[in-house]
């Protein structure tokens, strides 16, 4: 039964999302268009010669530098990085609750399950943030190979200089970054997109959603363990500078938001009252 | 025979009880009928049954299993409860379809066969958010007791049917229920309630006051 309402769901939560997606794909564009602008004056500063797949792809999730609360720098908020972030969430954000109060109300009756139908809805969050990232990770592979990117993920030592604070940096900077380039930004929206899920079921969905803002903009604002946004940002890594976090500590952070937003949402869901959607 | 028993029923949605403790046993081979003004608890009687909404105090049982607790939903429901909702970019053939590959019951055949029961054309292609009112209305009873299900949930049927409607309505009821089925129907309109129903419970406040 799992199976047939999970199939239902990514039918008609895909054909619902298709305009997102396409949407997505032209902020991906965009941003690799910006960046080939940029980068030719950063590599002539510092007398390189190529970019590197890698370096576009840093270029979406460096997130910004650590701010200092109190600098007479003004707060620069990380736009790149919150968009790519703020745009998956919102892909994931209406479905499940509009599906609830309509046709999807016929399905979960039918399916007979109201575990089926939860559990159904969280698979369709995964294959959706999934289906996002490897929209990015493809659009982005192939506009770098046409603007003739070297093809590796390799980070250029001229990002490094250009994007994060030469003084704060570590002697020794790792030549790829492909965990915090690949899996943190992934999990960071599937975590956060799981807890709009179950967040969803207690508030209305923009709510939910404005909760997850509010996150991330902390987490650009403050270094702190517990803002998970700064697991995502490239610039706040402790690989490269010392007082940045611990992908590992965010890994495990991330697979907790996870695990306690399904959890909690399958027990609440078993309970809840659907009546209709005048809460939206 | 199919058997829906309400022990003892409350139901309070934030400080408000829409329903007030009430006990029923309907039976499979009869439509009943829900009168009632708006917001008298007739709906909410119908989610409860369906098992969308749990009592706070009291047992819904369906063939004696509780709902909520033995099964969260009815093994056999069909409901049109509200304003039927469909996949606007599906045809309406489509839509029926699709709904029933979850329990995989039906063939196309039946579908078709339900689409047609209804005054409604299996092959046209039109997107449901092309459908008038009226046609909505249709395929939402159609949704309903496609599976020929043993409970079946009407709320308001006839709404935005013209009089050939409320006739094919007043025959779906009637071969359902000869077939075995629970029908619970709600309307606010008495007149139409008697046309179609063998015996009415009558709902005021969340109370049932009366039953003719």
């Amino acid at each position: 039964m799992f199976f047939k309402v999970l199939r239902y769901d990514l039918l008609n939560g895909t054909l619902k999302s298709a305009k997102k997606y396409l949407i997505a794909l032209l902020i991906f564009l965009v941003a690799a268009f910006d960046f080939t602008l940029r980068a030719p004056g950063l590599r002539n500063h510092l007398n390189a010669e190529m970019s590197t797949l890698g370096d576009y792809l840093m270029y979406l999730f460096y997130g910004m530098n650590e701010y200092e609360i109190g600098s007479p720098e003004p707060f620069r908020f990380p736009a790149l990085w919150i968009l790519i972030v703020l745009f998956a969430l919102y892909i994931v954000l209406y479905y499940p609750y509009n599906d609830l109060y309509g046709y999807g109300k016929q399905v979960l009756v039918n399916s007979g399950s109201r575990s089926v139908w939860w559990l159904s809805k969280c698979a369709w969050v995964f294959t959706t943030v999934l289906t996002y990232f490897l929209l990015l990770f493809a659009t982005v592979f192939v506009y770098a190979r046409a603007a003739g990117a070297v093809m590796t993920l390799n980070i250029s030592k001229y990002m490094y200089m250009s994007f994060l604070p030469v003084a704060e940096l570590k002697e020794t900077l790792p030549m790829s970054l492909n965990i915090e380039i690949i899996l943190m930004p992934f999990l960071l929206v599937l975590a956060l997109g799981l807890l709009q899920l179950f967040m969803s079921l207690l508030i209305r969905p923009i709510l939910s959603y404005s909760l997850s803002i509010v996150i991330l903009v902390i987490s650009a604002y403050y270094v702190h363990p517990f803002f998970p946004g700064n697991y995502a940002m490239i610039a706040r890594s402790d690989k490269l500078i010392e007082t940045g976090v611990n992908n590992m500590v965010g890994i495990y952070f991330f697979l907790g938001i996870i695990i306690v937003s399904v959890f909690l949402g399958w027990i609440y869901f078993y309970k809840f009252d659907i009546l209709s959607n005048e809460r939206i | 025979m199919t058997k829906v028993e309400l022990i003892e029923v409350t139901k309070r949605i934030k400080q408000a009880t829409v329903i007030d403790n009430v006990t029923e046993t309907l039976y499979g081979g009869s439509i009943v009928g829900l009168k009632g003004i708006n917001g008298s608890g007739k709906t909410m009687l119908m989610r409860l049954i369906s098992g969308l909404i749990k009592p706070t105090r009291g047992l819904v049982k369906i063939n004696d299993k509780v709902l909520g607790k033995d099964i969260s939903f009815p093994e056999s429901i069909g409901m049109l409860i509200e304003n039927p909702a469909f996949l606007d970019h599906y045809s309406g053939f489509k839509n029926l379809e699709l709904l029933a590959s979850i329990k995989q019951i039906i063939g196309s055949e039946k579908i078709r066969e339900t689409i047609t029961r209804v005054d409604l054309d299996p092959d046209d292609g039109k997107y449901y958010q092309k459908y008038s009112l009226g046609m909505k209305q249709r395929l939402g009873i159609a949704a309903a007791i496609m599976e020929s299900p043993d409970i079946v949930i009407l709320d308001e049927p006839t709404n935005s049917l013209d009089s050939d409607g409320v006739q094919i309505v007043k025959d779906i009821v009637t071969e359902e229920r000869d077939r075995g089925a629970l029908v619970v129907l709600a309307y606010h309109d008495h007149e139409i309630l008697k046309f179609l129903s063998d015996e009415i419970i009558e709902i005021k406040q969340g109370q049932v006051v009366g039953r003719t």
